[in-house]
């Protein structure tokens, strides 16, 4: 999956306009910025459900792309009904029981999805996404609502999911530290554009522009 | 226990709905009474309240000449010239001929007439209808239903179904040949409209002017057993109702025409249908030329201070005059139920 | 006011022939009306909220503008399309039940698609971006999204019942208030009030009433049992 120069503008305002980059299988790229920067708008892009007024997506022969939003949304029935709409056949089998136990959610499983937590809620959204068969998934900070030890679990799932399936995972996060610990590659972006980008212990140990230098200054003080 | 409270709420709730409506009806008897214009001042302390006196309506005059209030029979002309809401003609408009004939010819049968004559005894102690001296008469045979003329649609008017002779006539005639007479109320005016419009098998209606006029454009055709279109067959009064003081005088006028006049030159209130109906139309008539009074709103509009033209049926304008102590020209069968009824809300 | 309660109570005790069929007809002409709308505008304001064409938003506003169509408004044109000498005059509807129907769909389908319209777009975002991130077809995220509206579709059946039962102006055109056939309550309470007889009409009206409190418990009752 690679992205051609995309344009997106609303009003006189441009929410994203970025060129080139591709999305390899079996890495994590972390998308990081500030609020409004246009983090969400590339993984709309990038997942489908956003077209841009120029350029876009390429999917590769066989690729298809899972997409978690920023929003976690239940559907009505159980817990255990909401995650196997991703799955297979959209039954609740091994590998959707596998996750929820992983995410903490097992006792929970015939719950009624919409009285769940928002933590649970997000936990349960990422579960039905993970339970499907994609070569890309984008992830849409997928841990803003969890506390520490699901945030944990939560990024243990993804690694497992990107090397054992040879999954191309793209994660916009808030998390410099998520970054760090998750990502092969990093994209830092601003008003729309990509800043800097590049392996992600580099440029999150050596940034080379003076926009992640301060987003990096303002989150370590 | 959370269901049961919401379930008392609910009740509640209806409950004070249902007390607003009551509230509503007894406010408006009383504002109605403030507003008008009492004929002179001892009268107006006289008024009784509507809980002690139900119906301050009474019959003032009646039975003369000029009040004679003649129904008809007309059979829808299936070949009638019927025109759609632009003018076109419409041809195939499907009027049940042979049902129309079955009920007028039943109508004007022996048992017909002899049930007319009788309604109303039994719950008025006199009857409502008279059957015409020359009412036209049927001795024939009179066919069974099949599917196709079962359904008879009558256009009649309001005074004819509210008196009930409907209600009490159909059920012989409909057990007896197997119809369904499917009965639409309205005043004269829109029964006619309504047969023009080639909703009708059969009308029985109440204003000559109408029905000739009904006859001159081809909408009605002759029976084969009898000799004119317009069966008229029988007849009841008007009656001429007003407060029982009776500020006017109209009790001991001379005639109909005088009580009238005697009311438009104290300018006691008056309350018409003005619904184009048989009775407005019977009204009109009884007015003193020179006031120009017409069917059109327009006629009175130097009358308003005594002149209510109110465009509703007939038992609405019977409350509206019972509750502004006005005059009202009626039919007699619906004063009867009105009076029977007790008016308004006890 | 304890009058006309009484009478109504005894009315309806007694079996009047004459009120059971005016309820009957009432009953069958409201729930046939507000099912069908229920069913032609729920899918049709879901899909106008799914929309995202110009012709989707033009849409739109012609349904809000037919949601405000006045009653008598519609019954006219009903009694000229079907009247004895109107062009649908061979589907024989004037002064039936079939034909208050008829009148009431067109009547309550805007609301119902309205009411849908404006709750589904509140919905339509999330479930459209959740639904294509898990790969789901466009058809199977539309029946996700009606059954997202579970709770809503009873409070959209009230409000159409609500119209058809209460609805006086369409009716009593299309359907001509004659006995034992089309006079339902809203036309027998006018009748009734024509006639000046204010007590049958409030009896009338209690009726209704009580018919309507039963069903919003029946419904609400319902509603908090589905929707969970």
């Amino acid at each position: 999956m690679r992205i051609e120069k995309a344009i997106k503008r609303y009003g006189a305002k441009t929410a994203l306009d970025v060129a080139g980059i591709e999305f390899p299988r079996g890495t994590i790229c972390a998308v990081m910025g500030v609020n409004g920067c246009g983090k969400t708008t590339l993984a709309r892009v990038l997942a489908g459900t956003l077209r841009p007024d120029e350029g876009g997506r390429i999917l590769g022969d066989g690729e298809s792309v899972g997409y978690m939003p920023q929003r976690s949304y239940a559907f009505y029935g159980t817990l255990a009904r909401n995650v196997a709409l991703g799955a297979k056949e959209r039954r609740f089998d091994d590998r959707c029981r596998g996750l929820i136990k992983e995410l903490g959610l097992s006792h929970l499983e015939r719950e009624q999805a919409k009285k769940l937590s928002g933590g649970e809620t997000a936990r349960m959204a990422l579960a039905r996404v993970l339970a499907g068969t994609w070569t890309h998934l984008v992830l849409d900070e997928p841990t803003a609502a969890l506390d520490i030890p699901s945030t944990l679990a939560a990024e243990r799932l993804m690694r497992d999911y990107c090397t054992e399936e040879n999954v191309g995972i793209v994660v916009v996060t808030h998390s410099v530290s998520q970054a760090r610990r998750l990502a092969d590659h990093a994209i830092f972006m601003d008003g729309g554009r990509i800043v800097e980008e590049g392996p992600a212990a580099d440029i999150l140990s050596h940034p080379q522009t003076p926009e992640l230098s301060e987003f990096l200054a303002i989150l370590g003080s | 226990m959370k269901k049961i409270r919401i379930g008392i709420v609910a009740l509640l709730a209806a409950f004070v709905m249902a007390l607003s409506l009551t509230a509503c009806s007894s406010q408006s008897t009383e504002t109605a009474t403030e507003e008008t214009p009492a004929p002179a001042a001892e009268e107006a302390t006289e008024t009784a309240p509507a809980e002690e006196q139900a119906t301050n309506l009474t019959i003032l005059y009646e039975e003369d000449d000029s009040l004679i209030n003649t129904y008809s029979l007309l059979a829808v002309n299936p070949d009638a010239p019927f025109v759609d809401a632009d003018g076109n003609e419409v041809a195939d408009v499907a009027i049940n001929s042979e049902g129309a004939a079955a009920f007028i010819d039943w109508m004007l049968s022996d048992e017909g007439l002899e049930l007319i004559a009788d309604y109303g005894m039994e719950d008025f102690g006199e009857s409502l209808f008279t059957v015409n001296d020359d009412a036209p008469h049927y001795e024939g045979e009179i066919p069974q239903a099949t599917d196709e003329t079962k359904a008879i649609r009558l256009s009649t008017t309001t005074s004819v179904n509210d008196s009930g002779l409907l209600d009490y006539l159909l059920p012989y005639f409909q057990d007896e040949y197997g119809y369904e007479v499917e009965v639409y109320s309205a005043g004269t005016g829109k029964a006619i409209a309504n047969a023009e419009s080639g909703n009708a098998d059969a009308i029985l209606v109440h204003s000559k002017s109408q029905e000739e006029e009904f006859v001159a454009a081809g909408f009605a055709y002759t029976l084969p057993d009898f000799d004119s279109e317009r069966l008229s067959f029988m007849h009841n009064y008007f009656v001429l109702c007003g407060p029982a003081d009776d500020p006017a005088g109209v009790a001991d006028a001379a005639t109909a025409l005088d009580a009238f006049a005697q009311i438009a030159d104290g300018k006691y209130p008056f309350v018409s249908r003005g619904d184009a109906s048989g009775t407005h139309t019977k009204e009109i008539s009884l007015w003193p030329e020179d006031l120009g009074i017409t069917t059109e709103a327009d006629s009175v509009a130097d009358y308003t201070d005594w002149y209510t033209y109110s465009n509703a049926g007939m038992g609405a304008c019977l409350a509206m005059a019972n509750e502004t102590n006005a005059y009202i020209l009626s039919d007699k069968a619906t004063f009867l139920t009105f009076e029977a009824n007790g008016g308004i809300v006890e | 006011m304890l009058t006309a309660f009484e009478e109504a109570i005894a009315l309806l005790a007694s079996g009047d022939e004459m009120l059971t069929n005016i309820v009957l007809v009432t009953l069958r002409m409201s729930i046939a009306s507000s099912l069908i709308a229920l069913a032609i505008g729920m899918p049709l304001g879901t899909a106008l909220a799914m929309g995202r064409s110009k012709i989707a938003s033009a849409l739109v506003i012609v349904n809000r503008t037919l949601m405000g169509v006045p009653p008598v408004v519609c019954g006219l044109l009903c009694y000229l399309m079907f009247c004895g000498v109107g062009p649908l005059r061979w589907l024989q509807l004037l002064y039936t039940v079939e034909g208050m129907v008829v009148a009431q769909v067109l009547l309550i389908t805007p609301i119902v698609a309205g009411n849908m319209e404006s709750y589904v777009r509140g919905l339509v975002d999330d479930v459209r971006e959740t639904a294509r991130g898990i790969g789901l077809s466009r058809v199977r995220t539309a029946l996700l999204l009606l059954g997202e509206c579970r709770y809503q579709v009873f409070t959209v059946y009230l409000i159409a019942f609500g119209r058809a039962i209460a609805e006086v102006g369409a009716v009593s055109m299309v359907g001509g208030a004659i006995a034992y056939k089309t006079n339902v309550m809203t036309t027998a309470i006018m009748m009734y009030t024509n006639r000046g007889d204010f007590t049958l009409g409030i009896a009338l009206g209690i009726i209704l009433l009580l018919m309507f409190l039963t069903l919003n418990v029946v419904v609400s009752i319902v509603q908090r049992n589905v929707a969970r």
